[in-house]
């Protein structure tokens, strides 16, 4: 009878009760790990889709050393256009909507950098400065970073090996500028991020991968002259 | 009431709640214990989500270059499209250093026959898959005029019909290669060689073909 009376007033007690207290807190704990699991699963699932998702679109976008080669301020898809290329490399080249000749057919190099590392910008003034190509065909375009031409008045978009005004040993210098210049140049107008695009065909006769190695040792380099 | 407690305790160990056991000196944690194993589940995961963006990036060709073309460019019926110039560049990263003509060919009712001249240097043949990789490609050679002759055929095991040859029709003296290739696009590419060439390139450019065998 004792214990019951003892009972009855701890539960009128309410919340003085040490047992109501314990209860309490015992609720704000299941709640306290309910939540914990909610965001810690949220932020798993997070970090999961963002790393995942955030690497593959680099890896296809930009390219890795899994797909692409650098030389210098020059990077090359190694595979592009070819049927035997990585993933990374078809999906780029599916994503990116640009159709090129194959690089088993082709050298094609992009630039986006000087040869110091500085982004190619319309605000400064460039040198490029290309040995002798000998007997093969080649060409350079500068495009906006969209990839589109840079319109001007000059109408001026691109130099190849039959257009471009080349010295008697066959080396070029090419410039990259807002403002007219005599000779080789390309204007950039207003156009911001730019990327210069370099062709070299492969003789109809193929190349072997050593005379490759020594064709890509001669990309021209991209000098930077002034900003503005 | 002490065995009421003990059950209570027993409840939120299972829940990973660490309260501890009354009487005992461990202290109450209102927040639970983080699992660190799970921590080495998460680059396997990320792994996996990349390998599925990268497939699925691989098979979407909604923004390739034959689905850029395919409004543009009549089935298997050679085309020449104007100079490459800012208000005429249907691709991205096309360069105005040639004239191109280009044909989208289907070779599933039947094969595709392709010719064209490639003159001299920088002038290319090149047949294409709708993701963009190279079927067949063919580059001109200095002072060395080809005249390139290619079949397009589906790659299935069909009956195409027969051989000239075996028609009795007279078989001209180029050779007639036979590419597998089913859809994509052929670009027939002349390099820009100056003005005072600009004509002649453009009437040779002019003879490409590209006409679908009737089947």
């Amino acid at each position: 009878m004792a214990s019951l009376e003892t009972e009855s007033l701890e539960l009128k007690g309410g919340d003085l009760d040490p047992r109501g207290t314990n209860r309490w807190k015992t609720a704000a704990r299941e709640v306290a790990a309910l939540l914990a699991r909610l965001i810690g699963s949220a932020l798993a699932v997070a970090f999961v889709l963002t790393a995942g998702l955030w690497s593959s679109r680099t890896m296809i976008n930009r390219g890795s050393e899994i797909s692409v080669s650098t030389y210098g301020s020059w990077k090359q898809w190694r595979y592009e256009g070819r049927r035997d290329a990585d993933p990374y490399t078809r999906a780029h080249l599916s994503n990116s909507g640009v159709l090129r000749i194959s690089s088993d057919s082709a050298g094609i190099f992009d630039a986006s950098i000087d040869s110091l590392g500085a982004r190619l910008h319309s605000s400064c003034d460039y040198v490029i400065e290309g040995s002798s190509m000998g007997s093969l065909w080649w060409s350079i375009s500068v495009f906006d970073s969209s990839g589109d031409l840079i319109a001007n008045d000059a109408n001026r978009y691109t130099f190849t090996s039959d257009t471009a005004a080349l010295n008697p040993d066959g080396s070029f210098i090419i410039t990259l500028g807002r403002d007219a210049r005599p000779g080789n140049w390309l204007p950039t107008s207003a156009a911001g991020r730019l990327i210069l695009n370099f062709t070299i065909l492969d003789p109809s006769t193929g190349l072997s991968d050593a005379a490759r190695i020594e064709r890509n040792k001669l990309l021209p380099v991209i000098r930077r002259e002034a900003c503005s | 009431m002490a065995m009421t407690a003990e059950i209570g305790t027993a409840d939120v160990a299972t829940t990973d709640v660490r309260a501890a056991a009354p009487g005992t000196a461990e202290p109450q944690k209102l927040w639970p214990a983080f699992e660190w194993r799970y921590v080495l589940l998460l680059p396997v995961a990320a792994a996996i989500v990349h390998l599925i963006a990268t497939f699925a990036a691989m098979s979407d060709t909604r923004n390739s270059a034959y689905q850029r073309l395919s409004a543009l460019l009549p089935l298997n019926t050679m085309k020449m499209l104007p100079p490459v110039t800012p208000s005429q560049q249907n691709l991205p990263f096309l360069s105005p250093d040639a004239r191109y003509a280009m044909c989208r060919y289907s070779s599933a009712k039947g094969p595709v026959d392709v010719r064209a001249i490639l003159p001299d240097l920088g002038w290319t043949l090149g047949v294409y898959s709708t993701d963009g990789t190279t079927a067949y490609f063919a580059a001109g050679a200095t002072a060395h005029p080809a005249t390139i002759a290619v079949t397009l055929l589906p790659g299935d095991d069909r009956f195409l019909g027969l051989s000239p040859q075996a028609l009795g029709k007279p078989v001209g003296n180029i050779p007639q290669l036979t590419v597998t290739a089913r859809e994509g696009i052929v670009v027939v590419r002349a390099p820009d060689r100056g003005a005072s060439m600009r004509q002649v390139d453009e009437a040779i450019l002019a003879k490409a073909a590209c006409v679908a065998q009737p089947f």
